[in-house]
């Protein structure tokens, strides 16, 4: 029997060289990334290894899935999983072999630029969410509910906020390592 | 952006490789091969800098082409950006020859 280890995890994209250190490292102990679930990874155990990870957000339409994977496995990464708009692509480290997906600062900016959409454009029906449930639910539902919903919208607001500020400090600090 | 923006190495590179048609991975050993391996292009940054460029209209993507391996070619836009930029690009080079002191190099 194949001994498979489940860990939660949950990481914020601006740590994202960190997140992929730590599968890295999960690798080197002998823990190879098997799949990804939502907040969960899974993983297999195995001789311990030198393995690449790396992480892609993308928001590709579907009719555009078979190219993006087909470059990906050209270039000798596998994907392993996904989860929510994040691609996680891994192979065994090579010499002379690229590390990363990215090889220039300026399409690496791009990508958390994209993540800075993505929850801006979520971020819209969860205003409107608020909105409606607020409005409608007023008269009907009790003062203390009332306040719980708020309260958890309010927390995930935050949150967005939160995440594109720390998004925003990152590219920052991409753009100035670029200029140098 | 602005049309005057320089291109970045990636994006100048991939552009002057689909003066004839190429899907991805062509692109990527192509550039390897022009740059006698010093530039290798990573997946994420070869996709990236393609929907980009076919945005902007710098390259089109060849309508028979297997979804698997879409095709890409330059487009008339495509070619004055890239003569545009060589241009920027050899003016540089002269100014920087120059500085360093001409006949040597």
């Amino acid at each position: 029997m194949k001994e498979t280890m489940r860990k939660w995890k949950i990481f914020g994209a601006w740590n994202l060289e960190k997140e992929v250190n730590w599968l890295v490292e999960m690798a080197r102990e002998g823990w190879i990334l098997e799949s990804v679930g939502l907040f969960n990874y899974t993983f297999k155990k195995a001789e311990p290894c030198e393995m690449c990870y790396q992480l892609d957000f993308s928001t590709h339409k579907i009719k555009d899935q078979e190219e993006y994977h087909s470059i990906y496995a050209e270039a000798g990464w596998g994907l392993i999983g996904k989860m929510g708009g994040w691609n996680y692509f891994g192979k065994p480290k090579k010499e002379g072999e690229t590390q990363t997906i990215y090889t220039d600062k300026q399409s690496l900016i791009e990508m958390f630029k994209r993540i800075i959409s993505f929850l801006v454009i979520i971020n819209g029906p969860t205003v409107y969410f608020l909105v409606i449930m607020h409005s409608s639910f007023t008269m009907a539902m009790p003062a203390a509910i009332n306040i719980i919903i708020l309260s958890l919208f309010v927390l995930v607001e935050f949150g967005i906020a939160y995440a594109i500020v720390r998004l925003l400090i990152h590219i920052r600090k991409l753009k100035a390592e670029a200029l140098q | 952006m602005p049309a005057e923006q320089p291109l970045t190495e990636s994006t100048y590179l991939i552009l002057a490789t689909l003066t004839t048609p190429k899907h991805g991975y062509a692109i990527m050993k192509e550039v390897e091969d022009l740059t006698g391996g010093t530039v290798q292009l990573g997946p994420g940054t070869l996709y990236g800098v393609l929907k980009s460029m076919v945005k902007k209209e710098l390259i089109i993507e060849q309508s028979s082409s297997d979804p698997r391996r879409r095709m890409y070619v330059i487009t008339d836009k495509g070619v004055e950006v890239m003569k545009r930029e060589t241009t920027r690009l050899e003016m540089l080079v002269i100014i920087g020859k120059k500085s360093l002191g001409r006949e040597e190099i």
